[in-house]
């Protein structure tokens, strides 16, 4: 079986990175506090430059804030949820038939940037679709290769190629 | 930003679009706020003026106040300004003349419509003394107590019609009893915060 990426190492990455994503957030908002109260309490009667400086630095800081929390930190806080319950939870076991596998990063599944991988199988003479996320790393396959695929949220982990 | 990072801020940007726009301009409107109210100047360091007039150059007021005091430490100067003939002149003269101004500058009709004990400072003979250098100085006086000074009479000029534009009466200056600028003649122990009494002898027009 080949991993499609190394969930292990994926989870330890993100979480290390919300770590840093954090702290990073924390330093820029005492910096941006301090530099409020102190423009505020240090400037003079004539305060109208240092309120617009203080002001645009403030439009800035939101702006900053809602990108880390709306795009950056929710990105990295998916990826890490994700990776920690796959290392945790059930994994499901199939075997089915390549039919087709998108562009990278054409789809998302619940905020994770995947490839959508289409495979069939047959169940009692009736063909099914089955769809597949790929987040790592999958071969593109000749339609009809059979592939024994261990998926967690139908999030594909591992693989192996059948027959070719 | 790389350009996965990029279509995930559009995406993002497609639900939070409000929170982009809004939350600046309410925080620099907060900002604006907080700025004001750390520099407010102090009680002592701001004069404000209730005239009760048709009419009132308040910036050009305001500003000759301001070079005339800006040495003595005043700050902000402001006015209040209300036609005696509007409907709500009597509350507005309660509310925020009485609530936050420091002199008055009234005509006899208006005096003679409210009770000057309630808010205006009694000029003490000491007062009178030391503050009113006119030769016949005219008093509107209740109950035989002195609260204001005549400082326009009917039918003259004044230096103040330049700002002012006064009724045709007798006009009053009085001062606030309830002000923290008045030196030792006020309710508050502060004799060095004295800007009304100065601006009492500037306007009473003795004082150049």
């Amino acid at each position: 079986m080949k991993e499609t990426l190394d969930i292990q190492t994926e989870e330890i990455r993100y979480r290390s990175l919300l770590t840093k994503e954090l702290l990073l957030f924390v330093g820029v908002s005492a910096l941006y506090i301090i530099s409020l109260v102190l423009g505020l309490f240090l400037s003079g009667e004539d305060y109208l430059i240092p309120m617009w400086i203080l002001i645009a630095l403030s439009v800035f800081y939101l702006w900053g804030t809602i990108f880390f929390w709306g795009v950056l930190y929710k990105r990295d806080k998916t990826y890490e949820r994700f990776y920690s319950s796959a290392l945790q939870g059930l994994r499901e076991s199939d075997e089915v038939f390549f039919v087709s596998l998108s562009k990278p990063d054409e789809f998302t599944k619940e905020g994770l940037e995947a490839q959508l991988l289409k495979t069939s199988f047959t169940e009692n003479g009736t063909a099914f679709e089955r769809d597949f996320y790929v987040l790592g790393s999958f071969p593109t396959l000749e339609e009809g290769t059979k592939i024994k695929i261990e998926s967690f949220s139908s999030v594909v982990l591992t693989y192996e190629v059948l027959h070719e | 930003m790389n350009k996965k990072t990029e279509k995930r801020f559009h995406r993002a940007l497609r639900y939070d679009w409000p929170l982009y726009l809004v939350l600046p301009v309410v925080t620099g409107f907060v900002i604006s706020y907080l700025f004001s109210v750390v520099h407010e100047p102090a009680a002592y360091e701001k004069l404000n003026v209730f005239v009760a007039s048709n009419s009132l150059e308040s910036t050009a007021f305001c500003q000759d106040l301001k070079d005339k005091f800006s040495s003595s430490g005043l700050k902000k100067a402001s006015t209040v300004q209300s036609n005696p003939s509007d409907a709500v002149f009597l509350q507005k003269l309660s509310v925020v003349g009485y609530g936050g101004s420091d002199l008055f500058l009234l005509p006899e009709s208006v005096l003679a419509k409210c009770q000057p004990e309630d808010a205006f400072l009694p000029l003490s003979d000491s007062f009178k003394t030391s503050h009113v250098t006119e030769t016949d100085p005219v008093y509107y006086l209740s109950d035989g107590v002195a609260f204001a000074l005549r400082v326009k009479k009917k039918g003259e000029a004044s230096w103040l019609s330049e700002y002012v534009g006064f009724l045709d009466e007798d006009y009053y200056l009085a001062l606030n009893t309830m002000s923290k600028n008045l030196g030792d003649y006020g309710i508050y122990d502060n004799p060095s915060y004295d800007l009304a009494i100065k601006a009492f002898d500037y306007l009473e027009g003795t004082v150049k």
